[in-house]
Parts: C-alpha cells; sequence; structure tokens
C-alpha cells in the first residue's frame, strides 16, 4: 500500500511517498525515500514495552531492550557499538511503555551494515551473564541518581497516584528493588514470548532505494519465526472517586506540582478535539495556563498541561513549579484554568488552535528524524497512511462544541490528584475537598 | 581513504549565503528545499560575557522583556501572531550571544522578519511588565538550583575562572536578578541591540536573493553602530583547585575541568578529536574502561566547551552505586594521563575522523538546526566559513598532535576538580 502525499494543503512535503510494506515473516516496513542528504534514518518497534512487565518485575522489559546491544550470538557488546561508531552511525536501545526497540543513523552507504547490526541486535541477543549483571548495575544506579531529581520525582510519583495498580503506574525504568531481582532467566523468557517479526514494525527515512531495502530486509530478517502471541492486555485503569493529594518530601526551594488524572488511551474518536482543547489551555505560550500562571502572576517559569497517552490507557497532567508558598495559588489557578475551557472557550480561541496546528504541522516533520518519528507515531497509534494527507481538512472540522465536549469529558477540576514534590505540608495548600494520602 | 575523505567533506560543505545591508547587519542564508518551512533567526552579539559584576543576568532578563511588548505589539503579541500563523519561536541567551527564533511556513516568514525587526528598535520594557516577569525569571533560577547538577556546575564555573566573566552563571546571581532595573535593562537593550551588532540566519525553503530582499524591506531603515568587544583573557592557573560542593542528594558527583584554547586556535581539533576518542559513543575509552570495564560509573563524558575566548574541559562522571569519588577520579585520571605517553590507535583516529564527518552531515537535516550552527560560528567561532574549515582541520590531526595538546593542556596545575556530596557527608 502506497500514499501519494499531494499538494493538498499549502504545507505538506510536495511528492513524498509513505508506504507500507509486509515482510513474508509479518514484519511491517514503513519507508520514505528523501535524497536531501545521504543519511538514513530507521526505528526499529516491538510491542513489548513497560506495560508488559510481568507484576513485582517492574523495569523488566527495560532492560530487555538493553541487552539487545550487549552481546549477539555473532558479535560482544563491545563489538556491535565498535561496529557503528567506526562509520560515525549511531545505534541505541529505548523502552517506552508500549515498545521496546533501537534507534540508528547512519550515512546511506552504510546502510548494509545498519541493517545487518538491527537484525542481528533484535533477532540473536544472548543475554550473557556477565552484560546482564552490568546492565542491572548500571540502571540500579541511574535509579538511585534519578532520586535526587525532582522532576523525575515529581513524573515518578505522579503515575503512581493515578494509575495506582495499573501497569502504567511504574515508569519503564522499574524501581532499584524490582530491578534487583531480575533474573537472566526472567529477560530471556520475556524476549522469547514477545521478539516476534508479527510483533516489530521498522521505519526507515532517507537515502536509500526501497525495493533494494526491502530485499535486503527480506533477506537478513528472513529467519526469524512468526509466532502467534498471546497479549495479556492490561486491565482497565480505576478512577479515584474523590480528590487525592500527597506531597513527596523534598528539601528544595519550589514546589513541584503535577495535577491530573486518568485521560484518553491511543484511538480514541476525539482527540483531536482534545489535543484542540490542550492547546488553549497549557500546551503553548498563549495558552490559559501560561497565561494565568506566567505572564499575569509570574508564579513559575515552567507552566503548561499535556495528555501522555498509551495502547492501554492515558492521563492528563497539568504542571507548575513555583516558590513554596505561591504553591496553592498555582493549584487554584490550574483549576481555574480547566474549568476556564469547560465553560467559556470562545470562537477566537478554536480558530487561533486550528491555525496552529495547520501551520505547525510541516515543522513536525522537516527532517528525517521528524519525519521517521511522524512515521512511528503513525503506526504505532494507527492513524492511517493518509494522516498527514487529510491533517489539516481533519483540524480544519473541529469546532467548538467538540472542544467543549472534549473538556467536560477529560478534564476534572472537582477530581483530581494532586501531586507536589517540595518541602510542604497539606495545610500550606489551602484548597478545599482534598484528601490527603501517605 | 584519501578519496573517501575528500568526497564526503565535499559533501558535507555547508553553502552559506552571506549579505551585508549599508547599516551593518549581516545576513547570513542556508537553502534547503526538502520541506515548506524556514526558520527565521536573530543573533545579537551580546551575552553573559559581556556583563559586569553586579549586573549578572541582565542579557537574560532583557530576552525575556523582549517578548513583552513594544511601541507597535502589546506584551505577548508577538507569540500570539507567530502561534496564529502556525509557527514556533522562543529565544536563548548564551555566554556570546542571544538568540530569537521562530520557524514557520515558508509563505508567512516574512512575518517573523517584520517582528524581529520591530523588536529590534521598539521595545518598551514597561515597568508593569518587568516586576511580574523578573519573579518568573527568579523562579527559573530556582528550578536551576534545585536540579542535582546545574548549581554543582556554576560553582565550577566560579572556582575554574578566577576572574574571567565566563565565571557568571548565564541566569545571573539570583542578588542581581533582584538589583537589576528596568533602567538598566532598557540601557543594555539600546547598547547592543542594533543591526550593527546582529546576525539574521534564515535556513530553509527560500532563496538567498528572496530573503536578502526581505530582510532589506524591513531592516533596511534602521541605524546600525557597531560595539567594540574586549576581549578578555583568564590568566593562567598556577596549580590545581580543588572544592567540594555540598548538596541534597543522595548520588554524588565529580568533575574535572581544564582551561582550553580560544575558539580559533590550532589546537582546538586536536582537543575535540581527544574528546572523542575518551568519550563519545559505547566504544569510546571512558564507557569501555570505566563504565563498563571497572563499572565505576553510570557515565563519564567529555564535554569541550569551545568559547570564544578560553575554552573548557569537562569531564563529568556518576559514580554507580558504592563506588567512591576518589576511584572514579584516579581511573579518569589516568585514562588522561594514557594519552600524554602513548598514542591513540589508527583504529581510533580514523572513527574520531569518521564520526566528526558523519555529525557534521547528520547536522544538515534540519533547516533550524544547521541555522544555529551557522550563527554560532559566525558569532562565537570566528565567522561562519570556520563551520567548513574545522571539519577539514579534523581530518588533518594526527596523533602526535593529540599526545601534544594532552600534554599541554590536561595537566595537573591546570586543572580544577570538584566533588558533588551528600549534605550529611563530613
Amino acid at each position: 500500500m502506497k500514499i501519494l502525499i499531494l499538494f493538498l494543503t499549502p504545507f505538506v512535503l510536495l511528492g513524498t511517498i509513505v508506504e507500507r510494506d509486509t515482510l513474508d515473516n509479518g514484519i511491517v516496513v514503513l519507508t520514505v525515500e528523501a535524497h536531501k542528504i545521504p543519511v538514513i534514518e530507521m526505528r526499529a518497534f516491538v510491542r513489548a514495552g513497560s506495560v508488559y512487565d510481568p507484576a513485582g518485575k517492574e523495569g523488566l522489559a527495560n532492560i530487555v531492550g538493553s541487552m539487545l546491544l550487549r552481546g549477539t550470538a555473532r558479535r560482544s557488546a563491545s563489538e556491535i557499538a565498535e561496529s557503528i561508531e567506526a562509520v560515525g552511525g549511531v545505534l541505541s536501545s529505548f523502552c517506552r511503555e508500549d515498545h521496546v526497540g533501537l534507534t540508528g543513523k547512519v550515512l546511506s552507504k552504510d546502510l548494509t551494515l545498519l541493517v545487518d547490526l538491527l537484525s542481528d541486535c533484535l533477532c540473536n541477543p544472548v543475554f550473557d551473564s556477565s552484560e546482564f549483571a552490568r546492565v542491572k548495575r548500571e540502571t540500579v544506579s541511574e535509579i538511585k541518581a534519578m532520586a535526587d531529581d525532582p522532576f523525575e520525582v515529581s513524573n515518578r510519583e505522579f503515575r503512581r497516584l493515578v494509575f495506582r495498580d495499573h501497569k502504567l503506574a511504574h515508569m519503564p525504568v522499574g524501581s532499584d528493588t524490582t530491578v534487583r531481582i531480575l533474573a537472566r532467566s526472567d529477560a530471556q523468557e520475556y524476549y522469547a514470548s514477545r521478539f516476534t517479526p508479527n510483533n516489530t514494525f521498522l521505519v526507515f527515512v532517507g537515502d536509500f532505494e526501497k525495493d533494494s531495502l526491502l530485499a535486503r530486509l527480506n533477506a537478513e530478517f528472513g529467519n526469524w519465526p512468526r509466532k502467534e502471541l498471546v497479549f495479556d492486555e492490561p486491565a482497565e485503569s480505576v478512577e479515584y472517586e474523590k480528590t487525592v493529594g500527597r506531597i513527596v518530601p523534598m528539601n528544595i526551594s519550589q514546589a513541584y506540582i503535577l495535577l491530573g488524572h486518568l485521560g484518553p488511551r491511543y484511538g480514541t474518536p476525539d482527540w483531536l478535539a482534545t489535543r484542540l482543547m490542550n492547546y488553549v489551555l497549557g500546551a503553548s505560550s498563549m495558552s490559559r495556563i501560561y497565561r494565568m500562571v506566567r505572564s499575569e502572576k509570574g508564579l513559575a517559569y515552567v507552566a503548561y498541561s499535556y495528555f501522555g497517552r498509551y495502547q492501554n490507557g492515558g492521563y492528563f497532567a497539568a504542571e507548575v513549579q513555583t516558590k513554596k508558598d505561591m504553591a496553592a495559588e498555582a493549584v487554584i489557578t490550574l483549576l481555574d484554568a480547566m474549568r476556564f475551557v469547560q465553560d467559556s472557550m470562545g470562537i477566537a480561541e478554536i480558530i487561533r488552535a486550528r491555525n496552529f496546528y495547520t501551520g505547525y504541522f510541516p515543522l513536525t516533520h522537516d527532517s528525517y528524524s521528524e519525519m521517521a518519528n511522524l512515521v512511528t507515531q503513525i503506526e504505532s497509534e494507527g492513524l492511517g497512511l493518509d494522516y498527514i494527507d487529510r491533517f489539516a481538512d481533519d483540524v480544519a472540522q473541529v469546532n467548538l462544541e467538540q472542544m467543549t465536549e472534549a473538556a467536560r469529558k477529560y478534564l476534572k477540576p472537582d477530581r483530581y490528584c494532586l501531586l507536589i514534590v517540595g518541602d510542604l505540608e497539606p495545610e500550606d495548600i489551602a484548597v478545599e475537598g482534598i484528601e490527603w494520602i501517605e | 581513504m584519501l578519496n573517501i575523505v575528500i568526497l564526503m567533506i565535499c559533501i558535507q560543505q555547508v553553502e552559506v549565503q552571506e549579505f551585508t545591508l549599508d547599516n551593518g547587519l549581516k545576513l547570513l542564508v542556508y537553502e534547503d528545499h526538502f520541506a515548506p518551512v524556514i526558520s527565521v533567526q536573530v543573533h545579537y552579539r551580546v551575552g553573559s560575557y559581556n556583563e559586569p559584576v553586579g549586573m549578572t543576568g541582565i542579557s537574560h532578563i532583557l530576552e525575556h522583556m523582549a517578548f513583552k511588548g513594544t511601541k507597535r505589539y502589546g506584551p505577548g503579541e508577538y507569540n500570539l501572531l507567530i502561534e496564529e500563523a502556525g509557527g514556533i519561536e522562543n529565544a536563548f541567551t548564551s555566554v556570546n550571544r542571544t538568540v530569537y527564533f521562530a520557524n514557520l511556513g515558508k509563505d508567512r516568514y516574512e512575518l517573523a522578519l517584520k517582528l524581529e525587526a520591530d523588536r529590534m528598535l521598539n521595545l518598551l520594557l514597561a515597568e508593569d511588565q518587568f516586576m511580574p516577569e523578573r519573579q518568573v525569571i527568579m523562579e527559573e533560577r530556582r528550578l536551576r538550583e534545585n536540579d542535582p547538577y546545574s548549581s554543582f556546575f556554576e560553582q565550577l564555573d566560579m572556582i575554574s575562572y578566577s576572574i574571567h566573566p565566563y565565571r557568571h552563571p548565564i541566569i545571573g546571581f539570583m542578588a542581581d536578578i533582584e538589583r537589576v532595573t528596568r533602567d538598566d535593562v532598557y540601557r543594555w537593550y539600546r547598547k547592543y541591540y542594533n543591526p550593527a551588532n546582529a546576525v539574521v540566519v534564515v535556513a530553509g525553503d527560500v532563496t538567498g536573493d528572496e530573503a536578502y530582499h526581505a530582510v532589506r524591506k524591513y531592516f533596511g531603515s534602521l541605524r546600525g553602530k557597531e560595539i567594540e568587544e574586549i576581549p578578555f583573557e583568564e590568566p593562567p592557573q598556577r596549580g590545581e583547585k580543588r572544592f567540594e560542593y555540598k548538596k541534597n542528594v543522595q548520588t554524588p558527583a565529580l568533575a574535572i575541568q581544564n582551561h582550553t584554547v580560544d575558539i580559533v586556535h590550532e589546537d582546538l581539533c586536536a582537543l575535540d578529536v581527544l574528546s572523542m576518542i575518551l568519550s563519545q559513543g559505547l566504544s569510546s575509552r571512558f564507557e569501555l574502561n570505566i563504565v563498563r570495564g571497572q563499572g565505576l560509573a553510570i557515565n563519564a563524558d567529555v564535554y569541550h566547551l569551545k568559547y570564544k575566548y578560553g575554552g573548557s574541559f569537562i569531564v563529568f562522571a556518576v559514580p554507580q552505586t558504592g563506588v567512591n569519588l576518589s576511584d572514579l577520579e584516579t581511573a579518569i585520571l589516568k585514562g588522561i594521563d594514557s594519552l600524554k605517553t602513548v598514542e591513540v590507535t589508527d583504529a581510533e583516529l580514523e572513527k574520531a575522523r569518521n564520526q566528526s564527518l558523519a555529525s557534521a552531515i547528520y547536522q544538515q537535516d534540519s533547516p533550524a538546526g544547521i541555522g544555529m550552527r551557522i550563527g554560532w560560528w559566525e558569532i562565537e567561532a570566528g565567522g561562519w566559513r570556520n563551520l567548513n574549515q574545522y571539519l577539514e582541520e579534523i581530518m588533518n590531526v594526527e596523533k602526535d598532535d593529540i599526545m601534544r595538546v594532552a600534554q599541554t593542556y590536561l595537566t595537573k596545575g591546570n586543572r580544577t576538580v570538584g566533588y558533588l556530596l551528600p549534605e550529611e557527608e563530613e
């Protein structure tokens, strides 16, 4: 299947072709050929992210991701690094909530090497025991270092507060206690159960010829056998029935505030209206939150809101860092902003949001790396290959009623979770209706 | 090999079109027709380097206030107009530059030029806007203070530089942020913001002629006045400096700094190649020996900060749990010292060259990104042409150059060592 992105809006990339092919064993390959510079960007996504970590083994998917580059049947960890870096290339692993994988970048003359390394690392990791111990040790040390950063702590604890027992409650990196107990066999079993070609998609953007790339991928990945997968999808997340607050003590000069609740996951039909609504609420320097918190009151340098969305759930968060004695006012201001977009959004703000996203869209894929990220998003969210083509039209059709409805559906200023990191006590937050929990 | 190098250098050459208006404004245009977008950037030749004691952070305060209204546009209207046009905009201040940029669709990039010309001439810096914005900046500073490492690096700069303005934080000291008045900022604005003290970079789906005519249309009538910048020289360091910095952290950290050279110095590239061999990538020496081999650190990164008036070579390392800082310091210094006595290998040298070549090409992926590099080279690195020259010089670095610069600059007497320690550890 292919789609030609024509000049349907003033800013789509004339003649850009996004193609989607499936290899014999089920690997989906998305390609965008471009020849501005002799560079190729690659993404490899396996649906095996941290949301599938077994209970009590949080951080396992992340360790498995790291182990992809720590030795294969043909190469040691050092040889993998040396091979790619000797030619100036980059190959790194990642683990997010939904996916584990690899990202890479090479000069186009080194495509053969990239594909060889990619297939070797994805299909043949050996989980060497000394490398496994090393990765665990490094990860535990990283987790401990992250505990010194109030940004990291506030985000980690907010997720725990909002998602409670749900699989999205933990960050992909896990905790030091759960990572410490992981066994090599855990990683091997996890890999064996989820790393299959029919659970993987690849993205290539840049200076290559598609047919020869597909032939090479078929040759390199041909022996990776397809396998039936049983997905044990996480249960639905459960909303609080009241407003809850939690303070994480930290000896810092500000209060790191996160206010929010559960939100939409991937695939909700009203996502675009929600996205535009959030632009009005807190996703730009013209937004309500930015103007009320920062421009008008000077309460904070950082003030914004966002939706974190995944395959199996999502959340909304409004975030501010401010002086301790202004924390209560900041919370009240965030709630006021949420109520404003539920009740009082005007047509001018809708038009501004539409204009922004229509005009901004080309900037989201004006380079090979940005294009690779966008194509990855299209595939993982199931947005359809016509997404780029239809984006401007879809934005133009979002109206005030839809945005207001999204605000009323997805914002809960009367039943929210409040997480504060800082040197505060509950009595410092003079906001009614919060039940404070430990 | 030689042919490949020549070919690759030809591929990576960044083609810039240079224009100068009568008022002294320099325009640099980079054409990239991959996507119908354009990045408009105004780089002013002013940053924390120019700030006197007691006025630290004033360039950054001005940068914030530059969004707070002009004679023609109200507070925040710049952001509003750019965002309504689907653009993204922001600004930042560095040691030698203040930069404003907007990235937007090709048919509306003139809007950014129009607003930037207005900003260059007509800022009001109204008192009622100044006070809340200063509070915002104070929160920005507190944010840095709460970051586990920012204030440690601030301390490192203050100790490693004794009198040089690079010892001052770009954001300024809190007392100075509180002290600076609206009138101070206005005088700063009038002194430094004019066409002759600025470089406009236009990068993206535009031709040089188009950009030139558009820039002349909006900036041509402004009056320019050149400002003489006084070079400042840090006196040679006479012996190792050491410090401890206590903070509410659980994980300690280590920084080792050595003074290096001005950006245009002939030893710059050898120091960069040396840095790459030590810490660029998972196959670098520090990664193989210190992080993975001995399990001493989570990371051991080298930053060769290239500044206009004297660079800084910094190793920053965070130990793995249970490793003490002195063991980590010993291992890092041993790794550095080995470069003074044993030549790097052919493979290491070739890898560093290949990484440099590839990196130069990768950086041409984004028009906004390459525009920023062009502006940086123009203002902080002796002119944009050095951007291309730099790569050729990297290719000419030899093993004995690396040994020589290690012996010359990475000495104990030229070194500052800092330990970030938990407060309770005495």
